[in-house]
């Protein structure tokens, strides 16, 4: 892992939110190299960019979280996708872990948080 | 710490994985009984008669609205079934322990652990009243709104009165979204003065803007999807099913045009000053009545 970057595509409706992430993750070994703003952009981009991790809001415009999540697996079952959203809701939850994301950290989330995860996903192949 | 069910802290805190996560939801539900299969193992309903009434009777919370709508069962049969239902559950760490996920003896710590995370600094609340609309739903996005300001400020927000409001709607940004709370189909709206804008914008963002543009604006937006979400979840541990949509951003006269309704007005007290923030739980028929 030491000096490997990773390639990370950020999904997640608002250009803010983006941004923040964008910001956290500077200066890391996870470098963002495509975003979306809806679903259906998540899956064009991960088709296109085939990223190592993906960072998936739930609550998103034109196709949901959890669907974009499910075509991404459909693409290529070994895709590590983190689920990123504000509704922590336990059934939330468990679709999204069911359909095969990896971890879901809910918002706020902070740099610290973030980092733990994508680096548990790359070190182990889950988070954990 | 924002709301969080206990799975989601472990999870976070890469305590169990998503396996022993899921496997635990798992086990819960080949154990725990809905209230609708109890009421039918005791024979106070028929199978099927719930079905026919509708077909997400056997969520708890649509029971027990059908069955009190119908008057379908007494209150001594709700509270057997209840308690039945109470003293059977089992809870998610419990299955954890079952799985052989977690230790038992680290049950007890963790647990600890996420409630001292999870406590609420009841002072900041004792201003919610007990007669504001829709108390818990209130009650829930006030809090939530008071966590997220402190999360991203640091600073110990003072609420310094709550009160029923009837049109007084604030200059500055209107942020809406729909929720789904039960069998109610909710508008969510908060207004915020332009300086607050600035101020949320400002500890979001990390730097300070000049003027509130489309990213600051964003920005706010951001944070009401985050109280909002929060909310949920508090209300989720409260057995009520939310739905939600992305928050939107709505000027003042398309929300006067489209929604009128019983506010609650919070004045914050802040270091940078007092400042409002108004709730809005629009009646659902004015919103049809108006639709667009």
């Amino acid at each position: 892992m030491e000096n490997e970057t990773y390639k990370v595509l950020l999904a997640d409706d608002p250009a803010f939110s983006r941004a923040m992430v964008t910001r956290a993750l500077a200066d890391t070994a996870f470098s963002v190299v495509a975003e979306a703003g809806n679903g259906r952009e998540a899956v064009e981009q991960f088709s296109h960019h085939q990223p190592d991790i993906v960072l998936l809001d739930v609550t998103m415009p034109e196709v949901t979280g959890p669907e974009a999540l499910q075509q991404i697996l459909e693409l290529n079952a070994s895709a590590k996708v983190v689920m990123l959203s504000s509704i922590g809701m336990e059934d939330t939850i468990t679709e999204c872990l069911t359909i095969g994301a990896q971890a879901f950290i809910q918002k706020p989330a902070d740099k610290e948080t973030i980092l733990q995860q994508l680096n548990a996903l790359v070190q182990n192949g889950a988070a954990s | 710490m924002t709301a969080k069910f206990f799975g989601q802290y472990l999870l976070e805190k890469g305590i169990i994985n998503r396996e022993q996560f899921l496997d635990a939801v798992k086990l819960q539900k080949t154990i725990d009984q809905p209230l609708c299969a109890a009421a039918i193992k005791k024979g106070f309903l028929e199978d099927g008669e719930l079905a026919k009434l509708d077909p997400e009777s056997c969520s708890d919370t649509n029971f027990l609205r059908i069955v009190e709508e119908k008057k379908l069962l007494t209150t001594e049969q709700i509270e057997e079934i209840s308690r039945e239902q109470y003293e059977n559950w089992i809870f998610f760490g419990e299955a954890l322990v079952r799985n052989g996920a977690l230790a038992p003896s680290r049950l007890g710590p963790l647990f600890e652990e996420y409630r001292e995370d999870a406590s609420e600094p009841d002072a900041l609340y004792s201003s919610i009243p007990e007669s504001t609309p829709e108390r818990l739903l209130v009650s829930q996005f006030l809090k939530a709104t008071i966590d997220i300001f402190i999360h991203y400020t640091r600073k110990i927000v003072r609420v310094e009165s709550v009160t029923p409001s009837s049109s007084e709607i604030s200059d500055g940004v209107y942020i809406f979204t729909q929720e789904v709370v039960g069998d109610k189909n909710l508008l969510f709206v908060m207004a915020m003065q332009d300086e607050l804008v600035r101020i949320i914008s400002k500890y979001m963002m990390g730097t300070a803007a000049d003027e509130v543009g489309p990213l600051e604006l964003d920005a706010v937006a951001e944070f009401v999807n985050i109280v909002v979400g929060n909310s949920c979840v508090k209300l989720n541990m409260n057995q009520c099913k939310v739905e939600i949509k992305p928050p939107q951003i709505m000027t003042m006269e398309m929300l006067k045009k489209r929604y009128v309704a019983d506010a609650v007005s919070i004045q914050l007290e802040t270091a940078k000053g007092q400042f409002v923030i108004e709730f809005f739980f629009p009646a659902a028929d004015k919103g049809e009545q108006a639709g667009e």
